[in-house]
């Protein structure tokens, strides 16, 4: 993607956010909300008000972690949606690092250890589904999202289950904390040690996409898989490489949330964050900085769904509503700006460049999927074999 | 009263002319009307006219005495002439009630509609027709006729009394065929007018009562009764018709896109009917007006037998230890269970053009796959720069100086939605060649890069604004010349060319001929899969011949058309 298609690409991005903000604000005013008075809201929530802007950078760290990887897999043309089960394996993990490691290691170096071992859980959790993918060409979107049903279950496993904390008395099963001493940060979410995590992850995969085969390959298949199998690429290592990517940032951002500001697992915490973080992949046009933009946006709107009911009487959900709406326009096909190809094609159901199309379109009353030219070898073994 | 004709139509696709100046009338109804003639010589966009489906730049169709000009087309449509594509356009998930039912608002209640009723409505018409097929069936699990079969439902359906069939036999395996011209006979006798376009010179004496030819958008034969005219006869105009100029014959090539959607598969290979598009067409002096612009071809055609008969057997070619690549006895079964090649056996020498020539749907996909390292050989072995790379990487055979030019340009050969630049060094990269400063130990930069594949746009002369530019916005020409400036570069050593000037105009296909002889002067094999036999005449060496998945044959120049058709339908001469 050269910086023109960036430009629209972004630019296309910022327009559904703004058009999401006006439709949201008349739809506030008819419901008998001020739209004034919610903005004014959400600009205190998200920035403004004292420890705003911290609340905000607190919920766009594991967004941006989670996101990050997601663009990777979807600059490949895999729909790896199940970043929500790949989050909470690499928290289970790291809680387990962090509360079964000998104390005489360090609380360093068991964090280190612990995130580590949760971004390798994350990465495992989607290589299943991914060699799934590769292998066997199982629908990556079905199988990922099952996962993540695994992983809910996990979750409540391990908060009624083993790691049950004696000390709750509250409705929801919580597990036993984090040492202080392995923890990350505080309960505020931001610390030193996690903006340098982003920053490193961030650079790394920017690198990676930008200034090495691997990143090039990725857009290959992404944009023409059959097309990059003539070339030489091998698209089942590559793949499963993604799968790894998206897998390892989710598990790491998972490790940070529970080592940082949650400190222990609830059953059910952050229970949409693997889909907001798809959508700010979208939004963020599946480029590094614009996923970071796009999760501080993001951000901003889950510390305003806390501090918006206190200030203005609007429930939390207003946001929710807000953020659909984001979705809906960014996904959408209006006509207007573009998206990476491979995206694009993916969210609308079509066949990536390479599949055969129907041919009498004028005639066609479907796909001729039947017909002797799609079954004939050209194609097939290629489409299978990826 | 004309049943169907057209006066004078023009028909351009871009610089491309499909149609020139076309005038055809048939006067009697309830008979079968037979449209032959070469690949690309016009029939389908001629088919898709009559429907209304294409819009003709002049002239007027005429159906059922009454006339249409272009502007008219929404009322030609109208007119009832049905055309019956040679792909099948049916959505598999249906069943056959629902694929017939649809777009129909008659027979429902306010588009609300009971299973059972049109399931009863589509089998009494189906039976009516003489159709044994259940309504109740899904589209996917029928048999090509089948689908065929409710195809020409559909159009008769409609209360069309004139059909087009465009192709009807390619897709069906030869025992359907009887039944298909049985069943249009009948429906003859009821007074429908079919028209079929076809390719094999048998079939149209089994079914048709008259025929006209085109050849390079052009008729050569007006309608004519099948009585009077001997199949030698009908065999010289299409190919005349096809050799009277290059120039024609490659513009229309140029539209390939368009016409003559390629159906048949690896089971459409009976050896049978004689293909008329390879039939034999003696002493035809045309031939050497094409000589000016490719030198290559063969000045006297009808001078040599056929070539090595000794060589036919599938032994390896002699001195092959100097060969840069070859395929020995190499066995493979596609995906259905098919067979594909059949203890194949070829090779290649550094400097010279090896020919496969063929009909369509022989194996020659399966050949370029084993060797491109699509897909493994179930036996046998693939030598390439004295290496046995048979189960090798695609990657791997790049690095030993293969290359390929596709001929699914749109699918493998480029990605539309990405930039020049990176056409251009797709190969280079993801195979690690050519590319020394640009691409070390998988760190790449990307300005050096670009800066390399800009290069091989300039020499190979691409017009473009930015090579940041999608490859989308440029010209089917200029696409091709960057697969070329992919694929012909200065490490290549076999070129594995795959229809390369299908779609080309006569510009194109002299620069893709021009590149293959100076690869070939240059010390490269090159490896051309081609359909188009004045390709072959002009390029190769040496012409292999497969037919069923095996070596039939094997011809040197000066090359026959005769022996070549032969070989190409029947296999070996004895």
């Amino acid at each position: 993607m050269n910086w023109r298609h960036g430009l629209a690409s972004g630019g296309r991005s910022v327009a559904a956010v703004l058009v999401a903000l006006a439709i949201a604000a008349v739809a506030f005013d008819a419901g008998g909300y001020s739209a004034g008075g919610t903005w004014s809201g959400v600009l205190t929530g998200a920035v403004t008000g004292s420890g705003s802007l911290e609340t905000t950078i607190r919920y766009a760290f594991p967004l941006a972690f989670i996101a990050i990887g997601v663009a990777v897999s979807f600059r490949g043309g895999f729909f790896n949606a199940g970043a929500q089960g790949q989050f909470y394996a690499g928290g289970i993990v790291a809680l387990f690092v962090g509360i079964a490691a000998p104390s005489s290691l360090g609380g360093v170096l068991i964090a280190f250890l612990a995130m580590v071992a949760g971004a390798v859980a994350g990465a495992l959790w989607s290589v299943i589904p991914g060699l799934l993918r590769v292998y066997f060409n199982v629908n990556e979107v079905i199988t990922t999202l099952m996962f993540s049903f695994i992983a809910d279950y996990l979750v409540e496993y391990v908060s009624i289950g083993p790691l049950k904390s004696s000390a709750g008395a509250g409705q929801v099963a919580v597990t036993r904390p984090v040492p202080a001493a392995v923890r990350v940060t505080s309960s505020s979410g931001v610390s030193v040690s996690v903006v340098v995590a982003v920053v490193l992850v961030a650079a790394a995969v920017w690198w990676l996409l930008r200034r090495t085969r691997f990143g090039f390959e990725v857009g290959l298949v992404g944009r023409n898989p059959i097309m990059a199998e003539v070339q030489g690429v091998e698209i089942q290592r590559i793949g499963l490489a993604t799968f790894a990517i998206t897998g390892f940032t989710a598990g790491l951002g998972g490790a940070i949330e529970v080592l940082g500001p949650l400190g222990s697992i609830s059953n059910g915490y952050d229970a949409n964050i693997g889909l907001t973080a798809i959508l700010v992949a979208l939004v963020g046009v599946l480029a590094v900085g614009g996923v970071l933009a796009a999760a501080v946006l993001f951000g901003g709107l889950t510390a305003a769904s806390v501090f918006l009911p206190i200030a203005t009487g609007l429930p939390s959900t207003s946001l929710v509503f807000l953020t659909g709406l984001i979705s809906f326009l960014v996904t959408a096909r209006l006509g207007w700006g573009r998206w990476p190809h491979e995206v694009s094609q993916r969210l609308r159901g079509m066949p990536r460049e390479g599949r055969r199309r129907p041919l009498a379109l004028e005639h066609a009353i479907g796909t001729p999927s039947t017909s002797s030219t799609e079954r004939s070898d050209s194609s097939e073994p290629l489409e299978r074999s990826i | 009263m004309v049943v169907l004709g057209c006066r004078d139509v023009l028909v351009k696709f871009g610089e491309t002319v499909a149609l020139d100046g076309v005038t055809l009338s048939w006067q009697s109804a309830g008979t079968v009307h037979a449209i032959v003639g070469q690949n690309g010589a016009g029939k389908t966009t001629l088919c898709r006219v009559f429907a209304g489906l294409t819009r003709a730049d002049h002239g007027q169709v005429i159906v059922g005495g009454v006339e249409y000009p272009p502007s008219g087309q929404a009322r030609l449509r109208k007119a009832g002439v049905e055309l019956v594509h040679q792909t099948f356009a049916l959505p598999p998930h249906f069943t056959v009630a629902e694929a017939l039912q649809l777009f129909r608002s008659d027979g429902t209640r306010g588009g609300f509609y009971r299973r059972g009723a049109i399931e009863r409505r589509w089998a009494g018409q189906l039976e009516s027709f003489g159709f044994s097929i259940r309504a109740d069936a899904f589209i996917r699990d029928l048999a090509p006729e089948q689908l065929q079969a409710v195809e020409i439902t559909r159009a008769l359906a409609s209360g069309s009394r004139i059909i087009v069939l465009d192709e009807p036999t390619a897709v069906l395996p030869p025992e359907a065929i009887d039944g298909l011209f049985a069943r249009l006979r009948v429906l003859a006798t009821q007074g429908i007018t079919f028209f079929v376009v076809m390719h094999k010179l048998r079939d149209v004496r089994a079914i048709a009562e008259t025929v006209a030819v085109l050849a390079g958008g052009k008729v050569v034969l007006p309608p004519t009764e099948m009585s009077t005219i001997s199949d030698t006869e009908i065999a010289r105009l299409i190919m005349t018709g096809s050799a009277q100029s290059s120039v024609s014959g490659a513009s229309v090539r140029a539209m390939g896109l368009h016409d003559e959607g390629r159906t048949l598969d690896d089971g459409g290979s009976e050896a049978g009917p004689l293909d008329v598009s390879v039939a034999v067409a003696q002493g035809d002096d045309e031939v050497a007006q094409d000589s000016g612009a490719s030198p290559m071809v063969a000045q006297d055609s009808g001078a040599s037998p056929m070539g090595d008969p000794a060589l036919a057997g599938g032994q390896p070619d002699s001195s092959a230890s100097s060969a840069i690549m070859r395929v020995e006895h190499v066995s493979t079964v596609t995906r259905e269970g098919r067979r594909g090649l059949q203890a194949f056996s070829v090779d290649v020498h550094p400097g010279e053009v090896v020919g496969i020539a063929g009909v369509e749907g022989n194996g020659q996909q399966a050949l370029v796959d084993v060797i491109v390292g699509l897909e493994a050989p179930r036996e046998g072995h693939v030598i390439l720069d004295g290496r046995d790379v048979s189960h090798e990487r695609v990657a791997v055979r790049r690095r030993l100086g293969l290359r390929y030019i596709p001929a699914d340009r749109q699918s493998r050969a480029i990605s539309l939605s990405s930039s020049l630049w990176v056409n251009a060094m797709a190969a280079p990269v993801s195979s690690g060649y050519g590319v020394s400063g640009a691409v070390r130990r998988g760190f790449l930069s990307e300005r050096l890069l670009r800066r390399s594949g800009e290069e091989r746009l300039r020499r190979w002369q691409v017009r473009y604004a930015s090579s940041g530019q999608a490859m989308r916005e440029l010209s089917g020409g200029n696409l091709q010349r960057i697969v070329l400036a992919r694929e012909v570069d200065e490490g290549a050593r076999l070129i594995v060319a795959e229809q390369p000037t299908q779609g080309l105009d006569l510009g194109g296909t002299e620069l893709v001929w021009d590149a293959l002889r100076r690869a070939r002067r240059s010390g490269a094999g090159v490896l051309l899969v081609s359909s188009d036999l004045d390709e072959l005449f002009a390029l190769s060496d040496r012409l292999v011949v497969i037919l069923g998945g095996e070596r039939v044959a094997v011809l040197r120049p000066p090359y026959d058309r005769t022996a070549l058709g032969q070989a190409m339908v029947v296999g070996a001469a004895s």
